[in-house]
């Protein structure tokens, strides 16, 4: 079994993570394991207490690497958990889906008044028309018409 | 089988359509007895005097279906055919007797039939010739003696499967319906009417004028002076008579000059005035406030109702609210027309050009000539001042909007002291942060705010009188929130999308709405787990 272990800085939710720090382990898978939660034995002179990433290879899988146990001076037991994202990054992006919410492709007319923030205070604008009543006439209506012919 | 199913199948109109059982066995008379055991009577109930027959009679009975039996009532006098009222109950035996003698010639066959017009089923018994041909009664099941069978079994074996009759047989739903609209957005504009070429002038029972302050005076002067007393034969002229409205107008009345004197016109005696006085041109004026762009802010959302307000008020007419959506991004233009005779006006807004709200009002500053006359305005002014009037409106509060939502989380079924360690970790607390990211903050979303707000009124009615005393300009109050939004918004929240699209196209934060994962190399929690936390966001 050949397991490599890294550290992974990217945030978890990140499909695509940057692995530094690779180093291989070889060895013979001793006893049953998870192919989904492994718990393997390193036995190394090397320091463990700050890898938090691996790649099992027979498992084809990433795991976060969860725990680190030093069992003894030179060996320590680490608990794993697949990555799903990063194992499956090509056939998961090859998928078609309905989106949410996005970064870069969005549209903000739909209604989002359930996330966006706003504060207390309103903007009240008032905004005045050009004209308005600015002339006076007195209107007078009399009875009949006008004396006729005169 | 339900009672129903049967009468359903059946199109005998008082005649019985028979179905049944042969028990196989002779029939033994005096001490023997057959027994023949339905298991189930849950339904059947019986008639009475199925086939009477006489001794030694012979009878053919032909039934629907063109199934005959014949029936031979031996010499003894035996009723070969009987009906054993069966109540409704579980296992009940029937027990033929016969007091006859042996006959070796007959068969017993229990025919089960349903009575139409008595909505009965009816159990009736009835023996066969021997020898007989089982295949002349295709409609029968033949048994051998001492063996159970149920009524349904024995309806089943004729009729076979049947088929169940759904409750709502008739099913009317269409399993595609909409989606059939023209889409069609065009729009008339509706434009403003011409205005009336007529009126009350070319009546000729009244005539508008135009005068200044100065003829006012003498006019009135005239009217009070003591020769129209002796003009008009010793009689006291009542000036309502004569002078039927004085009122200020806060628009510029078109007039012509006149050549001619004004008339004093009571009880048909013209008495020139000596006064000239210019004569109004048109009854109905227009008077255009001009146009005004009510502009987006922000370019999203939170400009449209229900997070921003916007409310007019109209000279002489009142507040009134607009509906956002109607004049977001559009321009509005505000006209009036006044009727001179009356000082009524309409207040018309055209948005882009289309007549899309109109609100009427009262423009006159009555001026009183008597004390009727004054009485009059003091009432009107007192009810104008105590009307709930349309124009008093204020901007109402939004409806509250939904809460914010948690995106469904499902735990995995992790088993072991690792699967327990992830779910601690790296799941749990995935969750547990987006739970509490979710919880921020919920009463400063656009919708919280909104809802909180209360709905004030900006004006009263303000017709008539009033109104000369108000504003006289149109004038917009828009109530616009103040959005607060990080500059990484993007970044950690998203916008709204709403799109159908290959994740690989995407780049940035992503949340899926839904998506159907096929993954053959993956387990189901795996796949599980994928979904989980694209929906939950992830960043491509």
């Amino acid at each position: 079994m050949t397991i490599k272990t890294y550290k992974y800085e990217s945030p978890n939710n990140f499909i695509n993570k940057t692995l530094t720090g690779e180093t291989i382990y070889t060895g013979t898978l001793r006893d049953e394991s998870s192919v989904l939660d492994p718990v393997f034995e390193i036995e190394t002179n090397s320091n463990l207490a700050n890898i938090n990433y691996c790649w099992i290879e027979e498992f084809n899988r990433y795991y976060y690497i969860t725990n680190v146990v030093s069992v003894t001076d030179k060996l320590w037991r680490i608990y794993c958990h697949v990555d799903v994202l990063m194992t499956y990054k090509p056939i998961i992006l090859a998928h078609e889906a309905t989106i949410a919410r996005q970064e870069e492709l969005y549209n903000l007319y739909l209604n989002d008044g359930s996330t966006f923030k706003v504060s207390q205070k309103r903007r009240i604008q008032q905004k005045e028309f050009p004209n308005g009543f600015t002339d006076n006439s007195y209107v007078l209506i009399l009875a009949g018409d006008v004396e006729p012919g005169v | 089988m339900a009672f129903t199913s049967i009468v359903n199948l059946l199109t005998t109109d008082n005649e019985l359509f028979p179905f049944g059982i042969i028990y196989n066995q002779d029939m033994y008379t005096g001490t023997h007895s057959g027994q023949y055991r339905i298991t189930d009577c849950d339904f059947w109930y019986a008639g009475q005097n199925f086939l009477p027959m006489s001794n030694g009679e012979d009878k053919r009975i032909q039934f629907k279906g063109g199934l005959n039996v014949n029936v031979h009532c031996n010499t003894k006098g035996d009723y070969v055919i009987s009906s054993n009222l069966l109540p409704s109950g579980t296992n009940q035996r029937i027990s033929l007797y016969s007091s006859s003698e042996r006959d070796l010639l007959t068969r017993v066959v229990l025919i089960l039939g349903v009575d139409i017009d008595a909505n009965k089923v009816c159990l009736g018994v009835a023996l066969l010739r021997n020898p007989y041909n089982i295949s002349e009664y295709p409609n029968f099941i033949l048994l051998d003696s001492r063996t159970s069978v149920t009524s349904q079994a024995a309806v089943q074996q004729v009729f076979g499967a049947m088929p169940v009759e759904p409750p709502y047989p008739d099913d009317d739903y269409d399993t595609r319906e909409g989606g059939g609209g023209d889409y069609d957005n065009t729009s008339d504009t509706i434009a403003e009417s011409t205005l009336p070429s007529i009126g009350a002038s070319n009546s000729g029972f009244c005539t508008a004028y135009v005068p200044t302050i100065a003829q006012i005076q003498d006019l009135a002067e005239r009217l009070t002076d003591p020769t129209i007393y002796q003009a008009l034969g010793n009689t006291v002229l009542n000036i309502s008579d004569v002078v039927i409205g004085l009122h200020v107008l806060p628009v510029a009345v078109p007039k012509e000059t006149s050549t001619r004197q004004v008339c004093i016109n009571f009880l048909g005696i013209g008495i020139p005035a000596g006064i000239y006085l210019d004569r109004a041109t048109s009854q109905f004026v227009e008077v255009d406030c001009g146009s005004l762009a009510v502009s987006e802010y922000w370019g999203n959302c939170v400009d449209y109702n229900p997070y921003t307000q916007i409310g007019i008020f109209l000279p002489f007419c009142g507040f009134y609210e607009l509906d956002t959506d109607d004049v977001m991004g559009k321009t509005l233009n505000v006209k009036y027309r006044v009727d001179i005779m009356s000082g009524a006006c309409l207040a018309t807004i055209l948005v882009d050009g289309s007549v899309l709200y109109q609100y009427t009002g009262d423009c006159a500053n009555q001026i009183p000539v008597n004390s009727v006359n004054f009485d009059n305005f003091l009432t009107n002014a007192f009810n104008m001042a105590i009307a709930t009037s349309t124009g008093g409106a204020g901007l109402a509060a939004a409806g509250a909007s939904g809460a914010s939502s948690l995106e469904g989380i499902r735990s995995s079924d992790l088993s072991s002291k690792a699967k327990q360690l992830a779910e601690e970790s790296v799941l749990a607390n995935y969750d547990n942060v987006k739970a509490q990211t979710f919880g921020h903050l919920a009463g400063a979303t656009v919708g919280a705010v909104i809802s909180s707000k209360g709905q004030y009124k900006h004006a009263g009615c303000l017709s008539g009188s009033p109104g000369f005393l108000g504003v006289r300009k149109p004038y917009l109050i828009i109530k616009r929130p103040v959005q607060i939004i990080p500059g990484n918004y993007g970044k950690y929240h998203g916008y709204p999308s709403n799109t159908g699209a290959v994740l690989s196209d995407l780049s940035g934060y992503t949340v899926v709405d839904e998506i159907r994962l096929n993954i053959p190399d993956a387990t189901v929690d795996e796949i599980l787990e994928c979904e989980k936390l694209l929906k939950g966001g992830i960043v491509i």
